[in-house]
């Protein structure tokens, strides 16, 4: 009996030191991997990064043109991205709520959700590259959409599931149209919820390097053409990365430190609105 | 002795029925402003109302008491239709307003709405200040001056009683209010659309005794220009605020008449039984 | 005076446009969640319609030939596929009792001020993009791997008679093993983060009715924790696997990019998204990209495989939560 309990109780030392080191291998990891980024990333992060544009081999230069395409990529993805998922996920929470086709949909979307993004970059191939003949811009935005949609399908209808039954009754019951108490109830109290989704997708996509590798492609040099191959920071950190050259790879590395800064700023942000509304 | 008892008895009953055909004539004289026909109601598979009948006298308030889950809030949700919003909710029979029967197919849900207004149980006041909480309704519904409306939403705070504890925040937030004050707020807000009737679902429930008192002399106040109907699980609120009191049962309207007789005398011991707490 | 045609008694405007308008809306809000089915649909037949020339030259035999070969144009998925499973499975085997791991970590022993932060951090690098994962692999981790791992590995596991040849050869740094290496990386904060979630799901009375039956932390766990969310658990670990097979570039720049199906987990290798992430642009002939294209597809019908069935057994859990 006494033996038996003792044996328990070393079992149970023994397992929880086990995930304590879980947790303490895990951690160190992703501290070496940040920490190695800051420090390879610091060393060549300077304003030139903004000013200038990606350099021949062994040449000075920055990002700013893959910043900007990306940037354009990103905003123009967003302004296509966030209404069709905000109007998707109002159907889903509101109008649709009970249809067979919303759980079809609402599956879908949950599945897209986690899709691999290369898919969507071959989509996005066939669908523009192919039909209109060359690389672009646009192509690039469309992919990078397509991923935004998901996120914001997801977060809409979730935050507005939030908002209670009765509120939606009660701009019904002053005899206010069902849209008018979306648009003016419902949504504004959801609001921080929908812009949680915003930064979310945000920094989802402001990494997201396969889906255009072959949509927008890529461009040395500073361009606003969306309907031309583009520049943008995750496929230049790509292709410098595995150059040979010295000053390429540090610009990679500068690339790749500004990339994780902004996504983990956004999620960062996200993650305050969120606590903010938890708390109130 | 026992002799005594049987003429007593006698004379009693006869004074009671004369007393209910008195009653009767009266109600007669009364006009209805909503009068239910044999309406029945399904959630799905269950018969939530099975043939009601009964008429809302214009300009009195009339209590809908019962146990929980006897119909009476069901009711209440049929007389604006609110029960649309969900699937599977159907009901059957006639509900006259004004001559039309408002569970025809191509009413205007929204004019229905303004004509029939809610107070919920717990307060809902819409995320947007005091003003606009009142003005909402207006701004989509009418086409009033900006005078107007303020006319209008002053007079509905002066209603509900709530204009002197507001007059000065009228743009702040409407969620910053007390439990109290958020209800006489959704109250005003239902007034500026100028209903015929008011229905309000248990309205003090989540209320402490001193908002519950404001909120049933506002009702008291209201019933000079509107037709109310209260649902209430509270005895001596029915009995405070209601000219008539309609008792339900399982879905069937067991009893009717004038407050003071239901709580009094009731004719059927399942009513007597309930308004004495044996039950419910 | 009817309800359905005029205004009501106080003048009413005509409904504010009211029902047109919401008709409208609801058919707009309609269209807008009618694209996500239509995202699913095209890139089903995109994929399809691409991968077609390649399917009907190659015809099954796409799916088990190992040559790939832009030369001959003789090209089969058999090795894309092999790295596929390969560094999936290297990447879960490390990452789910890990990530699992973490989770009971922070929702039992760790200090109680620390279980927020560290659980925020965790979250946070779920996030991080998986190019910032392939070029630390690239840069540092390769390097590590082939300078001190690998040797390791070859003179001790190297040697064991049975087991000996999947870890047989040259150090390369790059390869199979240390693209799962990253893979399991990268899932693991995801793993940990869901895991976390969803014992924070677990009502506390039955934490507590069997801590009062005198078991201890571990056994609380292993008996009665994770058994009780185990579909939820499964379905999150799914969803990493869903991510680990589609993942592109943690491992593209690590894999070495080599279409054969080594015995030794050290030999570089391929993947599908590799593959498709360092070649889709170099491909000329039209057999080439097409046979890109299904491997892509070959991708998406195993991803959706498995995200569906993921999805369906969170939403068993969901189901469960909600009674």
């Amino acid at each position: 009996m006494e033996s038996k309990l003792a044996r328990r109780k070393l079992v149970n030392t023994v397992m929880m030191s086990l995930t304590t080191m879980a947790a303490a291998l895990g951690l160190l990891v992703l501290a070496i991997i940040l920490g190695y980024l800051f420090i390879r990333g610091i060393s060549s992060f300077d304003l030139s990064l903004f000013t200038q544009d990606t350099p021949g081999p062994q040449e000075p230069g920055g990002l700013r043109n893959a910043i900007v395409g990306s940037l354009m990529m990103t905003a123009l993805a967003m302004a296509i991205g966030l209404p069709v998922g905000v109007l998707a996920g109002t159907y889903l929470a509101e109008y649709g709520r009970f249809s067979k086709l919303s759980s079809i949909i609402r599956f879908i979307n949950d599945v897209l959700l986690s899709a691999p993004s290369i898919i969507v970059g071959l989509f996005v191939y066939q669908l523009l590259v192919v039909t209109l003949g060359h690389f672009s811009g646009y192509a690039g935005t469309v992919a990078l959409s397509i991923l935004v949609v998901p996120i914001i399908v997801r977060t809409t209808e979730d935050v507005l599931r939030l908002v209670p039954d009765q509120l939606r009754e009660a701009g019904l019951a002053v005899g206010v149209s069902r849209w008018m108490v979306i648009r003016k109830v419902i949504y504004s109290s959801a609001r921080a919820g929908i812009i949680t989704g915003i930064l979310l997708s945000l920094a989802r996509i402001s990494g997201e390097t396969a889906p255009l590798l072959f949509t927008s492609l890529s461009n040395n040099f500073f361009s606003w053409n969306l309907n031309a191959p583009l520049a943008s920071l995750p496929i230049t950190i790509f292709q410098f990365a595995l150059s040979p050259y010295d000053n390429w790879q540090a610009l990679a590395w500068a690339g790749a430190l500004l990339i994780t800064i902004a996504v983990l700023s956004l999620s960062i942000l996200a993650r305050l609105l969120t606590t903010k509304k938890e708390r109130a | 002795m026992s002799d005594l008892l049987t003429t007593e008895l006698a004379k009693h009953q006869a004074y009671e029925a004369e007393k209910a055909a008195h009653e009767k004539a009266s109600m007669e004289a009364v006009r209805a402003r909503i009068d239910v026909r044999d309406l029945d109601f399904h959630y799905g598979q269950f018969h939530a109302l099975k043939k009601v009948s009964i008429a809302f006298p214009e300009k009195k308030v009339t209590a809908i008491i019962g146990p929980s889950g006897c119909g009476k809030s069901t009711l209440l949700r049929v007389l604006n239709r609110i029960y649309d919003l969900y699937p599977g909710h159907r009901a059957s029979g006639q509900v006259m307003l004004d001559g039309d029967n408002i569970l025809d197919r191509n009413i205007d849900l929204n004019r229905l709405r303004a004509r029939v207004g809610m107070v919920f149980q717990k307060p809902t006041p819409f995320p947007m200040s005091i003003y606009d909480n009142v003005a909402f309704a207006l701004r989509m519904n009418t086409r009033m001056s900006r005078a107007e409306i303020d006319e209008t939403v002053k007079s509905s705070l002066k209603k509900a009683a709530i204009w002197n504890e507001v007059k000065d925040k009228l743009h702040t937030s409407g969620l910053a209010l007390s439990g109290g004050q958020q209800q006489r707020l959704c109250i005003a807000r239902t007034i500026a659309t100028r209903p015929e009737v008011i229905l309000f679902d248990e309205p003090a429930s989540a209320l402490d005794p001193i908002s519950t008192g404001q909120v049933e002399e506002t009702i008291t106040e209201l019933k000079k220009d509107f037709t109310i109907v209260i649902v209430t699980h509270n005895m001596q609120q029915a009995q405070r605020i209601s000219d008539r009191t309609a008792f339900m049962y399982l879905g069937e309207l067991a009893e009717y008449g004038e407050t003071k007789q239901i709580f009094e005398n009731p004719k059927q011991q399942r009513t007597r039984d309930y308004v004495v707490g044996r039950f419910g | 005076m009817s309800l359905a045609i005029e205004g009501n008694r106080h003048g009413r405007a005509s409904g504010s446009g009211g029902i047109d308008a919401d008709r409208i809306f609801h058919g707009v809000t309609f269209g807008a969640a009618a694209i996500v089915l239509a995202v699913l649909i095209g890139v089903f037949i995109s994929l399809l319609v691409g991968a077609w020339p390649a399917l009907r030259t190659f015809g099954l035999g796409f799916f088990v030939t190992e040559s790939w070969n832009p030369v001959t144009e003789k090209f089969g998925a058999l090795a894309p596929l092999y790295g596929t499973l390969v560094t999936s499975l290297i990447a879960m085997l490390i990452a789910v009792p890990v990530g699992l791991g973490i989770a009971i970590f922070l929702t039992e022993t760790c200090p109680r001020p620390l279980r927020r932060p560290i659980g925020i951090a965790i979250e946070l690098l779920a996030g991080i993009p998986s190019i910032i994962y392939g070029i630390w692999g690239l840069f540092v981790f390769a390097p590590f791997m082939q300078t001190v791992v690998q040797p390791a590995i070859i003179s001790t596991l190297g040697a064991i008679p049975g087991i000996g040849f999947l870890f047989f050869g040259p150090p390369y740094g790059i390869g199979l093993l240390t693209s799962g290496l990253i893979l399991a990386m990268m899932i693991v904060p995801f793993i940990a983060s869901t895991a976390r979630e969803v014992f924070l799901t677990v009502p506390s009375v039955l934490r507590e009715a069997a801590f009062g039956m005198g078991m201890t932390r571990w056994e609380v766990n292993r008996s009665i924790i994770i058994p009780y969310v185990r579909s939820a658990l499964v379905g999150g670990t799914m969803l990493a696997l869903g991510r680990a097979l589609g993942e592109t570039m943690a491992v593209t720049f690590v894999i070495g990019n080599a279409h054969r199906i080594p015995s030794s987990i050290l030999s570089p290798g391929t993947t599908i998204s590799a593959a498709i992430a360092n070649e889709f642009t170099e491909a000329t002939a039209g057999i080439y990209t097409s046979s890109l294209i299904a491997l892509g597809f070959v991708l998406f019908v195993i991803t959706f495989a498995v995200l569906s069935a993921a999805q369906l057994m969170l939403r068993q859990m969901k189901k469960k939560a909600g009674e």
